[in-house]
């Protein structure tokens, strides 16, 4: 009878995951467990993109921990052309596995997207069309980060995948990877939760990463510029904006239809003020719900045998390179704006043209404000930020209609 | 089979495929934006139009109605005199605003000076309607 009891003890013993742990390679989930630690600090300490960061950081360490069993990256891996059997995760899949379906279908990004745009005021850039130049020159950063990943050997779809980091725009990297990663190009080296992760850690540190770039680019003149006041806007172009919009991008770049059709959604329903119940659930239940799924199920993705490779700290490296360069093609269009209008646009505000709304026109106003306590940049900022969020669908869905 | 497709199917990047990526990349994303700023341009200019038409339309309909003369009746209400360029409707909101962070019970308030502190600088107004407009962003 005590034998018995033994090997029982024995048996539960070797299941717990203190024994994944001490099992080949199991020392990895215990640093990508210490990984998750920090993000949970940075998420909870520092205040850092806290709603994305801190269920990212509890997926990853759940993901980590050896034998829950609640997600499965064999059911997800694929490659050759091979595509995901959604039955075989619905009927392996643990929770996360379930979850996570709905980042693969590309289902999750667009419903952000239309909280979002219930969420956004593009006011200030209807008043001064213009921003839309700043939007669309910050997304140079993607593209110029296609190249370096071009050089660092990446294929066309994982080069697209971290290219679009430099859109600084959480939803819009998940969506272009999601699709990317799960077609031909797929090593299988880097997934989602990578790109991810990146996306997120970086648009937390915009304050940080910003203001040495704008600072280096503009003269102290240029930054002190003061700009006049913007025009009101009428609710007639309120509610034009976000149709005309979904038309132009679906027609021109329909591969970005998914995300700007949802952003413009959301808008409609905000600015046509007859759809109360609506924008509440789309700007809190339906937000904050699909926050925890993809934030947890994002997590879950990234393993130890995704995160601890060379292939990762190349993402990485891209990926602070991306956001250099969309912020300082931002400042230089800027630069450019300065010029022609004789001094009336501040440069400091083409850095808010990378979509990370809305710390990055967060970061314009305060360098302004370093410069001329008396400068309010922020509402000039806002254009092309929001002209961010919409370049940066565009971008995404000219890297999925050459890169897929 | 195409450039493209030879490229995405032998997951090798040729420079030529590159430049291809990033010049059509900047390009598109600049060209759907141009639309949209000559799109929002233009629609700002009828709106524009319409508005200023309306105000002149008021003017001329306000310049028409035939005047009442020197007796025409004034609103009801006793203007405040106007004592070292403050008015004193100014002076009751400042000795409102006053009483309602000093109000304690038993006690009574009395305002018996306002002075500015400056005369230049910036309008304590126009900055604190600023911080209005951009508190939720």
């Amino acid at each position: 009878m005590i034998d018995k009891f033994l090997d029982t003890i024995v048996d539960i013993a070797q299941e717990s995951g203190i024994a994944g742990f001490l099992a080949n390679g199991g020392w990895k989930n215990l640093v990508m467990i210490g990984i998750s630690f920090i993000f949970m600090y940075l998420a909870i300490g520092k205040g850092f993109e806290p709603l994305l960061l801190l269920p990212i950081s509890f997926g990853m360490m759940l993901t980590n921990l050896p034998f829950t069993e609640m997600y499965h990256p064999d059911l997800w891996n694929i490659s050759g052309g091979a595509s995901i059997d959604f039955g075989k995760v619905l009927h392996d899949g643990g929770l996360l596995d379930i979850l996570y379906m709905g980042v693969k279908l590309q289902i999750y990004p667009p419903l952000i997207f239309l909280g979002i745009g219930a969420m956004t005021d593009f006011a200030p850039l209807i008043a001064n069309p213009k921003s839309f130049l700043l939007g669309a020159a910050a997304q140079g950063g993607i593209f110029f980060t296609f190249i370096g990943a071009a050089i660092l050997g990446f294929t066309s779809a994982e080069a697209g995948s971290i290219a679009i980091i430099g859109g600084a725009d959480g939803p819009t990297a998940i969506f272009v990877s999601s699709r990317l990663l799960s077609g031909d190009g797929a090593t299988g080296s880097i997934d989602t939760g990578t790109i991810a992760l990146a996306a997120y850690t970086y648009m937390a540190l915009v304050p940080i990463i910003q203001p040495p770039i704008m600072k280096a680019l503009t003269t102290k003149k240029e930054r002190a510029v003061k700009m006049g006041q913007l025009r009101p806007v009428s609710k007639t172009e309120r509610v034009i904006f976000p149709i005309a919009v979904t038309i132009v991008i679906a027609l021109l770049v329909p591969s970005a239809a998914p995300l700007v059709g949802m952003l413009m959604l959301g808008n409609l329903l905000k600015e046509s003020g007859v759809c109360d119940r609506l924008v509440k659930t789309a700007q809190n239940e339906l937000m904050n719900i699909i926050t925890i799924f993809l934030g947890v199920s994002v997590g879950a993705t990234t393993t130890a045998d995704k995160i601890m490779n060379t292939k990762f700290l190349g993402v990485i490296i891209l990926g602070v390179l991306a956001f250099c360069l969309g912020t300082a093609c931002g400042v230089l269009f800027g630069k450019l704006m300065y010029i022609f209008s004789k001094g009336k646009v501040n440069p400091l505000i083409g850095s808010a043209g990378v979509s990370a709304v809305p710390m990055a026109a967060r970061v314009s106003q305060k360098v302004g404000q370093q410069e001329n306590p008396t400068n309010y940049l922020l509402m000039h900022a806002m254009g092309p930020n929001v002209a961010g969020v919409i370049g940066s669908a565009v971008a995404a869905g000219v890297l999925l209609s050459i890169c897929v | 089979m195409s450039a493209y497709q030879t490229v995405l199917a032998s997951n090798e990047m040729t420079p030529s495929y590159v430049a291809d990526v990033v010049i059509t990349g900047l390009v598109v994303v600049f060209s759907c934006l141009v639309i949209l700023v000559l799109f929002l341009y233009f629609m700002g200019l009828i709106f524009n139009r319409n508005k200023k038409n309306k105000k002149k339309d008021k003017i001329t309909v306000s310049d028409s109605t035939p005047s009442v003369g020197h007796n025409s009746v004034k609103a009801p209400g006793v203007t405040a005199p106007v004592k070292g360029g403050i008015s004193g409707d100014v002076v009751a909101a400042i000795s409102a605003a006053i009483a309602m962070i000093g109000e304690k019970a038993g006690k009574k308030l009395f305002v018996r000076r306002i002075t500015r502190s400056s005369k230049r600088g910036v309008n304590p107004w126009a900055q604190a309607g600023k911080i209005d407009n951009t508190r939720p962003f």
